[in-house]
Formats: C-alpha cells, structure tokens, sequence
C-alpha cells in the first residue's frame, strides 16, 4: 500500500500535465457530484423576471431565455456529460479490446475476418460512424452513448491487436503455453495486465475526446433534449443570442473545455510516465 | 525535395496501381456496412418515417416499403442497392425530393472549400509552431506553446466558433457571423480558423515530436559536424523526414474534415455535407443519409489513397513494399 503511494507520488513528480489534469478533474468530479446541493437554484426553475440576465452577483452566470440559473445548469450538466463520456468509451474499450484481443491471440482467419472489419469501420472519418447509427436508433442522449460507442470500437480494436501481436512473442506467453495453460488464461493473466498501461493512456484521452463529440452532438440536436441541462444543447440554445447574451452559450462551452482539457492533460501524464522511452527523454531534455 | 530517377518513373505506375486495387473492397466493405446498419438494426425505418404525420395505417407502412423496395428480400436489396452505388445511384430523398447525388452535388463545394481552407490555417499554425517549439525546447516558447496546443486539442468547436463570432462579429464587427459564400474570404476566414484551429494543436504537437525525434537521428549529427550552419541542418536535412509522418495526418485530417465539418457548418449557419447529414439524420431521409454517408466514406479513402501516393514520394523506402 505504502508503495503504491510512493509510486504515486514520484509519478505526480515526473509529470506536471498529470498534477494539473488530476485537480482539474478532481474539482469538476466534485462540483458535480455536490450540484444538487450547492447550485443556488433548481436548474429547471424557470423565471419571467429574470429572462437573460446578464452575470451579476445574483446569477453569477446570468439565466437563458427561460430565466433558469446557468450556473445551477452547468454544475447539473456535469454529471451528464461524465456519465455519456464513461459509458460510451466502456462500449467502445470491452468490445474493441475483446475484438483486439481475439484477432491477435488467435491469428489465422479469425483475425483476417475481425480486422477487415474494423478497417471498415475506420473508413469512416470523424463522426460518420455515430451519425450513422443515431440515424438508425433514433435522437437521444443515450442513443449518443450507444453511437460513440460503437465508432471507438475500432480505435480501441487496433490498438489492443497491435500490442498482443508483439506480447504473444514474449518468452512468459511461450513459456505459459508450453506448461499447458489454457488460451483464455493466458489471455487474462499473461497479456491483459501488461496491457493495461497502454489502455490506461488511451482510454484517458478518448474520454476527453467522447465528452467533446457528445457535446457536439447534442449541440447539433441529436442528443440531449431539452429540458436537459447537457453543456451542448445549453449551448446551441445559446446560438442565435451570442451577440446578444453571450454568457447562455459562452459558460456551459467553457465547462465542455475544461472537462475535455483534464482528461487530456491526464492522458499526456499517463504517456509520459508510463513510456519509459519518452520519460528518459525528457529527464535529459 | 528529393529529384525524382528513372527507375522512380518505372515503379510509380505498379504501386499506384497495387494501390489503387487494394482501395476496391475496403470501398466495397464500407458500402455493405452502411446498408447492414440501415436495414438490419431493429426498427422499421418505414415507421420512423412515418412517425409525427398522425395515425399510421397498415397500408401506409406497405406503400411505403413497397416504394423503398423494403418488400423485397433483404439480399435482392442489397445487390440493387451495390449495383445502384457502382452507377453512381443512390436513390432520391424523402424530404427534398430531389436526386441524392444532386443534393450531395450542390452542398459539396462548400464542405470542400471549408476543409481546404481549415487545413491551410491549421497547416500554417501549426507546422511552424512545432518546429520552434522544437528548436528551442525546453524555453519558455516551448512551455507557452505546449500550453496553447493544448488548448487547442481540448477546445470544442460550437464554442470556439461562437466564441469567435462574438468577437469578430459583435464586439469589433469585422466579419459577418453567418457564412454564405462558397469562396469569399469575408465569409470563409471564421469558420476555417474554427475548424482549422484544433487540427492545427494536433499538427503542432505532431510536428514538435517527430521534429524532436529526427533532431536526434545520426545524420543530423553528422550533418552538424560537417560544420553545416545550423540553418541548413534543420531545413534540408532534418525537416523533410520529421514531416512525414505530419503529411499523413494531414491527408487523414482533410478526410474527417469532410465529415467533421457538421458543428462548424451549424455554427455559421453554413451549407454544407456535413450540415446535410445532420439534417438527413434528424429528419429520418434514410436515402440521403446513405447516399452522404457513402459519399463521404469514398472521398474519405481516396484522400487515403492520395495520402499513399504523397507519403511514397516522400520516402522512397515505401515503393519496393
């Protein structure tokens, strides 16, 4: 126990972009869990009198044009968009790493079948994908979770074959089949643990990068519906006001920004401890 | 740039061609995923069509599949579908009632020059950027840049974009907050710094590491013990090979571009393909949605296939593969 901490805390030494993620994060995980006790105002309370209101030391981010406290709306969004963006990237991290994983063990046919697949999936640019299939499930937040889900299945697919592909040539893995292990338990407790360092980066990064498409979704109105206090509707009901009420839009992005920019710093903090090649370079630089 | 010999004239043609042949099943692949997608996933897209225009009858339903062709068994579907892709057919829309491929046609410059435009911006931030930051590693410049690339890795479009609207349009007025023009400059300068300013975080970045790590190779050492002037070092001999693997991501950004530019294009109230899609996806026009999917999966992997053919040039290692 005693050494995992120390571990911890040489970590946080090596890597500044991981201290600075990791109280980001840690603040926004928090605000968020405590919204409905710390926002000022229910985030649906709607207020004639105090329509588009600019931030004053009332509503310190003003209200929208239904007279709802933002504040109260992004503290609530927070939940939302953690949720989206944790569930869609376990989609995409279990079937992608399964798919991965089977395809670089076995070899063979198997793999031909499941990467020609997944090569297919990433024929298709940016967002296609989970276009696709919210056009077939239908608009809706959790049909956003599904969607963003399904187009990560194949980023997480290759990078999990390539890292088997190299892990299956390792003495231990030859070593293991040789006494007679079965396959799925050298799969479990030879392979998986060692790649876990790469999912740990990776996984990091993608969860910065589905809060981002998810909010983007529901800006363009293929998620989140209203009344939800999802950080991307708020802010494409905040479009058509920008010149006028800047702040209906401009706090709930900016939410969106922060959360996407903890993850990624993690993310980078990860890599560079965790790439051994990439954090000697650095001591020397 | 490398000059390029006879026996790169001789080769070209067959990798072009290898190439090329290895394009038609991913092509093919994509285009049964696309249709397995639309037909096989629970739901019957007659009804969702159908579904805000009152009561639905039986009749109603059985007309409409009839007219889709949904009656008919689901491989006689398929071959009609694959077959109407090879002539270029992809049936008309529900909504617009028009033919899917003048729909696609009409709204395709816009995205195209929107893309281009972005790439441009993002390649003239970014590029330069990385290589200073390489340069002088370890500086200040170096911290400031790591911070904004940052930044713009991590920024949402739909804010970014409002945000620049807001300055540029309403505080001092300079550009119009809506983009009408296919070309003018006036109309296309936010949207593309929009679109163009987070790649150019991703290039930048890119470009900072593998400038790094070429820095770092034998030749650029040999090259400074010549006495080369350190100009000459990193111009000719480093950074040719440090963008390689910048040029790739490039033509693989272009291409998701093409697709990506759906919150951009909302956001200036721009047309476009990707603004096309949303509105297909919400209005449940099946034919468009597959018809711009397809659309934009092709241009896609033949930018892929440009990209091969660049890289190639690039590094002559990768011909004789």
């Amino acid at each position: 126990m005693q050494s995992t901490l120390k571990q911890i805390v040489r970590t946080m030494r090596v890597s500044k972009s991981l201290v600075v993620g990791f109280i980001l994060l840690s603040c926004i995980v928090a605000l968020s869990l405590l919204s409905p006790y710390i926002s000022p105002r229910d985030p649906f309370e709607q207020s004639v009198r105090l329509r588009l209101s600019p931030p004053n030391s009332e509503q310190w981010m003003g209200t929208d044009r239904l007279g709802r406290d933002i504040l109260s709306r992004v503290l609530h969004g927070g939940l939302i968009s953690l949720r989206v963006g944790g569930l869609s990237v376990a989609i995409g991290l279990l079937i992608g790493a399964l798919i991965g994983m089977l395809a670089g063990f076995y070899g063979g046919w198997l793999e031909m079948v499941l990467m020609r697949f997944v090569d297919a999936l990433l024929a298709f640019p940016g967002i296609l994908l989970a276009l696709v299939v919210i056009s077939v499930l239908g608009v809706g937040l959790n049909n956003v979770v599904i969607a963003i889900g399904i187009a990560w299945v194949p980023r997480f697919a290759r990078l999990v074959r390539g890292n088997v592909l190299s892990l299956r040539e390792e003495g231990y893995v030859e070593a293991a089949q040789a006494i007679g292990c079965k396959s799925f338990r050298i799969m479990v407790s030879h392979i998986l643990p060692n790649l876990i360092g790469s999912l740990l980066v990776y996984t990091t990064l993608q969860l910065g990068n589905a809060i981002v498409t998810a909010a983007g979704l529901s800006f363009l109105g293929l998620g989140a519906q209203p009344p939800a206090p999802e950080w991307g509707l708020m802010a494409s009901q905040g479009r058509d006001l920008i010149g006028l009420a800047w702040w209906v839009s401009t706090f709930p992005g900016f939410a969106v920004l922060l959360t996407v920019l903890s993850f990624n710093l993690i993310g980078d903090g990860f890599r560079d401890v965790l790439d051994p090649r990439l954090g000697l370079r650095r001591r020397q630089e | 740039m490398r000059s390029v010999t006879v026996v790169d004239v001789l080769h070209m043609p067959k990798y072009i061609i290898n190439r090329f042949i290895q394009m038609i099943p991913v092509l093919f692949l994509v285009a049964t995923i696309v249709f397995i997608l639309m037909r096989v996933v629970p739901g019957d897209p007659a009804i969702l069509m159908l579904s805000g225009q009152g009561a639905i009858s039986p009749e109603m339903v059985a007309e409409l599949h009839q007219q889709l062709g949904l009656d008919r068994p689901l491989i006689a579907q398929y071959l009609s579908f694959i077959g109407n892709a090879l002539k270029g057919d992809f049936g008309s829309s529900n909504r617009l009632k028009a033919s899917v491929v003048r729909v696609l046609l009409r709204v395709l410059p816009y995205t195209v020059a929107l893309s281009v435009a972005g790439m441009i911006v993002s390649v003239v931030l970014g590029v330069p950027l990385g290589i200073l930051s390489a340069l002088y590693r370890g500086t200040w410049f170096d911290s400031l840049f790591m911070v904004v690339a940052m930044f713009g890795v991590s920024v949402p479009l739909f804010w970014f974009g409002l945000t620049l609207i807001l300055v540029f349009s309403f505080m001092l007025g300079w550009l119009p907050p809506i983009s009408a023009g296919i070309l003018r400059l006036q109309s296309l300068a936010l949207p593309a710094l929009t679109l163009g300013f987070s790649q150019a975080g991703l290039i930048a970045r890119l470009t900072r590491s593998s400038m790094l790590e070429t820095l770092r190779q034998d030749y650029v050492t040999t090259a400074r013990s010549k006495g080369l002037a350190e100009r000459v070092v990193v111009m000719r001999h480093a950074l040719r090979n440090a963008l390689i693997p910048v040029v790739t991501v490039i033509g693989l950004q272009l291409g998701s571009m093409f697709a990506g530019a759906a919150v951009t294009e909302t956001v200036f109230s721009r047309p476009g393909l990707g603004r096309t899609i949303v509105s297909a996806v919400v209005w449940k026009d099946y034919p468009l949605v597959q018809g711009a999917v397809l659309f934009a999966a092709v241009g896609f992997i033949v930018m892929n296939f440009l990209v091969d053919l660049v890289y190639a040039w690039l590094d002559p290692r990768i011909k004789y593969t």
